[in-house]
């Protein structure tokens, strides 16, 4: 049984041209982290609204425990939602905006229970707010504040828990120690979330699962290995990373290419569009196979653990990371050659 | 597509929509209305001919044009005191300019009938003149009297919008005209005074509005313009017809000002240059204008602040014993007050909400039309609750109910101001925020919203409580009989020259709305830590 499934949703804002979302369809299982990827305006945030409830789709159906709740309202679901900006209610303390979580769902009989408390101090413990909890939203650093939001969320017990870009507005430093402390927290407590983001590492690094979204729709599904080494559209592959897109002639399991025949997958017959990640190309100053073919670096990016070398190869450019130990210098000749096969792409 | 835009009900049957809330703008809507209609029910109580013989004679045009002279004078009165006040505390290197500021808006504290009881006090046989020097100076009163009083209490409008103006002006624009060979004077009448014009036209606009609409001043100066007219023609009884048709050319001509108003400010937004952190403004060293400068401000903060001041201690010196009325007067604003401004905050919070939450041609226009009170005279619209009320809802006549839904009319653009930026400030995610937490719309709204935009509910209520503690004209036309508020006992006993009488009534006002005014300061200083 899937935790929550989104059939062929649309939904049209008055005065556009085009669809926000157009026929999205995916499936989160239990347990799972899914993530929503995608740039600015592909309609993430809105899937992600409308299985919140706060908009409505107009064509489609959304499950959560096998239940129809396309048009229920955002109260009844139990979903939990964390925004971008966080929406701490400003004029509550840490404790009170976690309480004011915590009574939604119960009784006034339960209330009075000592659970509600404890409970409480779980959460702040778990979200390492304890000495935190008399302060006003205004008091915390973005990072705390941050914590607070996850805290109140994970008071009301949601059977889903949806984050909207909720690491964007953290400096880079945090960001990352942030992302994987969360990731943790979800996964000791065995909470299923869905992430929203326009980041690509942040969606690879945190998701079990994602789905690449682009103008409305959704291009790729799979786990951040699929995604990012065998994308199955140029937008998936130029969106995840850098990517080297090459035309060739295919014959099966390889193809005729500008670089010369290579390897390709999955196999395949005709003209084809292939993406190689700079990463799967090489580059030496010697020629070391004849497959290899001369070329001449044209700039070059020290980029601290790796660099990135622009080169042009019978007057097209591609670019090659290679490890920091290979120094080339601009305009030299060198020799590059692939490593991995080419991953066909479907284009339209 | 074409948007309907003005009977679009789309909103009333979209999910979602609190329809229930949309009865407090509608019913605001029709308080509006209802008083016009009724202005224009007794107008139309006189025949075609009679009409055109009322609207056309002499009288009304002998109104009209004191009535732009007087709003002529007041403009460019106030544009002479406010340009160089602005200028000087601004751009120029006197010290201490803050609370130049201060003393400069300080006299909106004084309610315009206050300063004209101060300057009518001044002379004639019983005058402060005649009774300190033993001179007998003739009393202000007339068209000069009464551009004194209204430009002495209303220059800060200008002044202040001047002031903004200046304080915007991007400073790389002087000095590259600097850079082009112009002089300091042609900088001045070339490059800043057009840029700010619109912020002056603005201001002039609810001078223009004030002075138009005004009725204490122009009373006690007995000044015939279009509000002192309709008062003495309803109040004497003698034509309620000619009252209505002058109360509705008033109408006519106030809401052309607005119009013009919020047409200025829509240009004025375009002008506006692009955000980000501000950078310097340029002070100009006064050198040898300095002694000039500090003449001209002591001028003007002399006749504006000192000047009343010591005139109503010295009338309250005079005074031997203290009347008990002043707790009835006092107790009687108060009352009308309290209510009002919680009718106000109760009527405006769900129109305010609707125009911003539920962003749509109707609920927008409902907003706009509830402002649009602000924008009658309230001489016109006292005058046509009273007919609303003896002709349409009798059981209103002459009771607190009926005087505190004038207030309430007239004074809802203010309430909207405070509660439409706060919740312009608070972002829909926290009604959301809530909903995912589980609460419904109502409990998201009373628990999560409201609590989060209180500090704009309460400004607006301070504000509205002030402004209807100082109202004079709908109190007069609207009060039950002897019903006594401050604002009347000062125009009473000041119109039948007993100034000493007058002085305690005056001070309380300029008392109660000083410490509300320094309430608001410390209200708005304190909001900016929040998220």
């Amino acid at each position: 049984m899937e935790l929550l499934e989104v059939i062929d949703i649309t939904k049209w804002f008055p005065g556009a041209d085009h669809p926000a979302v157009d026929g999205v369809s995916f499936r989160v299982e239990p347990g799972e982290i899914f993530g929503l990827l995608g740039p600015s305006g592909c309609g993430k945030t809105t899937t992600l609204r409308m299985i919140a409830g706060f908009e409505k789709p107009d064509v489609g159906r959304v499950f959560l425990k096998e239940v129809d709740i396309t048009y229920w309202v955002p109260e009844k679901r139990g979903t939990g939602f964390i925004f971008q900006d966080y929406a701490l209610f400003p004029h509550l303390t840490v404790e009170k905006n976690i309480e004011f979580a915590l009574k939604a769902r119960t009784t006034p009989k339960q209330r009075s229970d000592i659970t509600e408390l404890q409970k409480l101090l779980e959460l702040l413990e778990l979200l390492e707010l304890t000495g935190l909890s008399k302060r006003f939203p205004h008091e915390l650093s973005g990072g705390q504040q941050q914590r607070v939001a996850i805290a109140r969320a994970l008071a009301a017990k949601p059977a889903l828990l949806l984050m909207d870009e909720p690491f964007s507005n953290l400096d880079a430093s945090l960001r990352e120690t942030t992302r994987r402390e969360i990731r943790s927290i979800l996964k000791k407590a065995n909470i299923n979330a869905i992430l929203v983001t326009h980041d690509q590492e942040e969606a690879l690094s945190f998701c079990d699962r994602l789905a690449v979204m682009n103008r409305g729709r959704v291009e790729q599904i799979g786990t951040p290995e699929e995604v990012y080494l065998l994308p199955q559209t140029p937008f998936t592959a130029q969106f995840l990373g850098r990517s080297n897109m090459l035309k060739g002639t295919a014959h099966g399991e390889s193809a005729d290419t500008e670089l010369g025949p290579i390897a390709i997958t999955p196999p395949q017959m005709g003209d084809v569009l292939l993406s190689l990640r700079p990463e799967h190309l090489i580059l030496g100053a010697e020629r070391k196979s004849p497959q290899e073919l001369e070329s001449v670096v044209i700039s070059k990016e020290f980029r601290g653990h790796d660099l990135t070398y622009r080169i042009r190869c019978n007057d097209r450019m591609y670019l090659v990371h290679t490890e920091y130990k290979h120094n080339f210098e601009v305009g030299q000749r060198v020799f590059v050659g692939v490593r991995e096969p080419g991953v066909v792409l479907e284009y339209r | 597509m074409i948007r309907q835009k003005t009977f679009d009900l789309s909103p009333l049957k979209s999910p979602g929509f609190p329809v229930f809330l949309a009865l407090f703008p509608l019913f605001g809507f029709f308080l509006l209305v209802f008083p016009l209609v009724y202005l224009g029910v007794r107008a139309s109580e006189a025949d075609f001919a009679a009409l055109g013989a009322l609207v056309f004679r002499y009288r009304t045009w002998e109104l009209f044009r004191n009535t732009l002279v007087l709003a002529l004078c007041v403009s460019s009165l106030s544009i002479i005191i406010s340009l160089p006040l602005a200028w000087l505390t601004e751009r120029s290197n006197l010290k201490g300019k803050k609370i130049l500021t201060i003393l400069a808006v300080l006299p909106l504290t004084i309610p315009g009938y206050v300063m004209a009881y101060a300057l009518l006090s001044l002379g004639g046989n019983i005058g402060v003149f005649s009774q300190v020097f033993g001179v007998h100076v003739p009393r202000l009163s007339g068209l000069g009297g009464a551009t004194l009083a209204l430009t002495l209490y209303s220059y800060p409008y200008v002044y202040l919008n001047i002031r903004t103006a200046l304080g915007n002006l991007d400073p790389g624009l002087e000095e590259s005209a600097r850079s082009f060979g112009l002089t300091g004077r042609q900088v001045f009448t070339r490059v800043i005074l057009p840029q700010i014009g619109p912020g002056l036209l603005s201001g002039l606009a609810i001078i223009l509005l004030y002075s138009l609409g005004d009725f204490g001043v122009v009373a006690l100066m007995r000044y015939p313009v279009f509000s002192y007219a309709i008062y003495v023609q309803y109040s004497g009884a003698f034509n309620r017809v000619y009252a209505a048709v002058l109360s509705l050319i008033l109408v006519v001509l106030s809401f052309g000002v607005v119009y013009g108003l919020r047409s200025f400010q829509k240009k004025r937004a375009y002008s506006r240059t692009g955000a980000g952190a501000q950078r310097r403004i340029k002070i100009y060293p006064l050198g040898g204008w300095k002694p000039i400068s500090v003449a001209f401000l002591t001028l003007v903060f002399f006749f504006s602040l000192v000047l009343p001041a010591g005139i109503l201690v010295f009338w309250i010196l005079q005074l031997k014993t203290f009347e008990t009325g002043l707790f009835v007067a006092f107790l009687g604003s108060f009352r009308a007050s309290v209510f009002t401004a919680l009718l106000a905050v109760l009527m405006s919070l769900p129109t305010v909400y609707l125009a911003r939450r539920f962003v749509r041609p109707l609920t927008q226009g409902l907003e706009t039309a509830g402002a649009l009170g602000y924008g009658i005279p309230p001489v016109a619209l006292g005058l046509g609750l009273v007919f609303f009320s003896l002709l349409g809802a009798r059981f209103l006549y002459q009771t607190l109910g009926l005087l505190v839904l004038g207030y309430t009319v007239h004074f809802l653009a203010l309430a909207q101001g405070p509660i439409r930026t706060a919740l312009l400030q608070t972002p829909r995610k926290i009604e959301e925020a809530a909903r995912s937490l589980g609460y419904g719309p109502v409990a998201a709204f009373f628990k999560a919203l409201v609590p989060s935009i209180f500090r704009g509910i309460s400004g607006a209520a301070i504000l509205v409580f002030i402004m209807t503690m100082k109202e004079l004209p709908l109190t007069l036309l609207l009060a039950p009989t002897g019903y006594s508020t401050l604002a009347t006992s000062v125009f009473t006993r000041t119109s039948e020259a007993l100034y000493a009488q007058a002085a305690p009534y005056a001070a309380a006002i300029i008392g109660f709305s000083s410490i509300f005014v320094g309430l608001i300061i410390r209200h708005e200083g304190k909001g900016n830590g929040t998220t």
